[in-house]
């Protein structure tokens, strides 16, 4: 489900490469703090796209550190630390957290089940400093799989329900601009679900898992209706955006939203044979 | 109304990002934080209420009687975009011209989920419909409208396009397809196509996912 939120690192300036590292790598710092040298295994690209958004929206002093770690061991580098840095590992910590559970469920992926045992100390600790947030985002994700359940093929359910989760997330604090970022968030979620289950669609099918595209997936022209269905949502995801008074980083933000979203996209819609991996 | 612009102290054909930058400066001078007086935290207000009017474009110079009713410039921004934005609709624009005329057309059940509708209680307005089995043009577009309130874009498109091929004369249905169509002129999603750009899907951006996998945990930035 995560990963799709990057950048489009080829368009981006040198300078704009290094400040979303230092974002990046900041979240990684606060999620070991955290989690212990776990956490950069469960860190997202879209957990550093929203400590980057609420960094730009509320402009936080930030705390330029330099340091190694095990995956950059000869040079050190630098990344920054403030709240909204923390809040964001916080917030990945409580999603890997949620899907550890998931998996734990659905009997599948060891890996992930593992995980639970160390992120179980680090959930509580960030659902005690977010519990309204930690609730919320509990409630979506059980109404998303009591759907995925029934086999629910409603593509705005089902992705209205992840939508909720990652609104919940954007929306840092009870302001002014609670709204605008909770609907940008909140289409991000839902252009993020449809684009994991587009993804998915055939290697869920192989194993009998749930998709809401498992009926739709042969059809001539599968691939261009579910690009309409993700056209609709990133563009009210932007649009949301765009009216929030960023203007520090907004360009790297840009980025994401118009082009980066579409790697994963671009790249299997633009292969004709062949087996697609991912995760 | 006072003029947004002169309060932000910008001219009337300023670009988004001129706003922005403007709010900001100005932001800073009066935030509580900074200036914790009395008169910066009006100011505050005011210069909240100004960007709120300029980028939900909520300011008509030209302000008329029908201007007052959705511009109340309340200091919240709350984003939640509701389906009468547009004055004329919901208000019986159309063939008929007042919005009575329909009332003699509506089951119970839609009576009911538009009075839903008009309060914003979306949810209820869609548990309302799905009592009734009598599914018209009407309800179709009634679904619509509370499916776009919740946010559910793709089946408001699709019961706005069947409400309009129910009945293709009714101009009102046939306007609602075309606002909430993907391909509308001046829509979010034109908005978005003219600054979209695909990233290259060669070797290139293969090479990264599978590299990216390796370091930095599962989708990690690469060493460098």
């Amino acid at each position: 489900m995560f990963g799709y939120v990057r950048p489009n690192d080829e368009a981006l300036t040198k300078a704009q490469r290094q400040r979303f590292r230092e974002v990046y790598c900041g979240v990684c710092h606060s999620l070991r703090d955290k989690v212990g040298s776990g956490g950069r295994l469960i860190l997202s690209f879209d957990a550093a796209f929203l400590a980057l958004t609420l960094c730009a929206l509320y402009e936080p002093e930030e705390d330029k550190k330099r340091g190694r770690c095990p995956s950059h061991p000869l040079k050190s580098h630098a990344y920054v630390s403030n709240g909204m840095i923390a809040y964001a590992a916080d917030v990945n910590v409580m999603l890997s957290y949620f899907s550890a559970l998931d998996a734990k469920q659905d009997g599948d992926s060891r890996v992930r089940q593992a995980a639970e045992g160390r992120l179980k100390q680090a959930f509580e600790a960030a659902c005690a400093r977010f519990p309204d947030k930690a609730e919320n985002i509990d409630c979506a994700l059980k109404d998303l799989y009591a759907l995925e359940k029934s086999g629910s093929d409603d593509v705005d359910a089902l992705s209205g329900c992840f939508g909720r989760v990652v609104g919940e997330c954007f929306a840092y604090s009870d302001d002014i601009w609670k709204g605008d970022l909770y609907q940008m968030g909140q289409d991000l979620g839902r252009f993020i679900y449809i684009m994991d289950a587009w993804d998915d669609v055939k290697k869920d099918s192989r194993r009998g898992r749930f998709n809401p595209f498992l009926k739709e997936k042969d059809a001539p022209d599968f691939d261009s209706r579910v690009k309409s269905m993700l056209d609709t949502y990133i563009a009210l995801s932007a649009e949301a955006f765009e009216k929030l008074p960023i203007v520090k980083d907004a360009d790297i933000i840009r980025n994401v939203l118009y082009s980066g979203v579409w790697t994963r996209y671009a790249i299997k819609a633009g292969k004709t044979d062949g087996e697609n991996t991912h995760d | 109304m006072t003029d947004p612009y002169k309060v932000l102290g910008i001219s009337p054909g300023a670009s988004a990002d001129e706003v922005k930058k403007a709010y900001r400066a100005l932001a800073k001078k009066n935030h509580p934080d900074v200036n914790p007086s009395k008169e910066a935290e009006a100011r505050m207000k005011e210069i909240n209420e100004a960007y709120d009017m300029i980028v939900n474009n909520k300011y008509d110079p030209n302000a008329s009687a029908r201007q007052g009713a959705y511009s109340s410039g309340a200091g919240g921004n709350s984003g939640y975009r509701t389906t009468y934005a547009d004055p004329f609709q919901g208000f019986g624009f159309g063939p008929f011209g007042g919005f009575g005329a329909y009332q003699a057309y509506e089951s119970e059940a839609c009576s009911r989920a538009r009075e839903y509708i008009s309060r914003g209680q979306y949810r209820e307005a869609l548990d309302t419909l799905y009592t009734d089995q009598n599914r018209d043009a009407r309800w179709f577009y009634l679904a619509a409208q509370a499916n776009e309130g919740l946010g559910n874009r793709l089946n408001a498109l699709d019961y706005a396009k069947k409400a309009a091929a129910m009945e293709p004369n009714n101009l009102e249905y046939a306007m609602y397809v075309s606002r909430l169509d993907p391909q509308a002129a001046g829509g979010p999603s034109q908005n978005y196509r003219t600054r979209q750009f695909m990233p290259r899907n060669g070797l290139a951006g293969l090479a990264m996912c599978v590299l990216a996998n390796l370091f930095c945990g599962r989708f990690g930035l690469f060493c460098c």
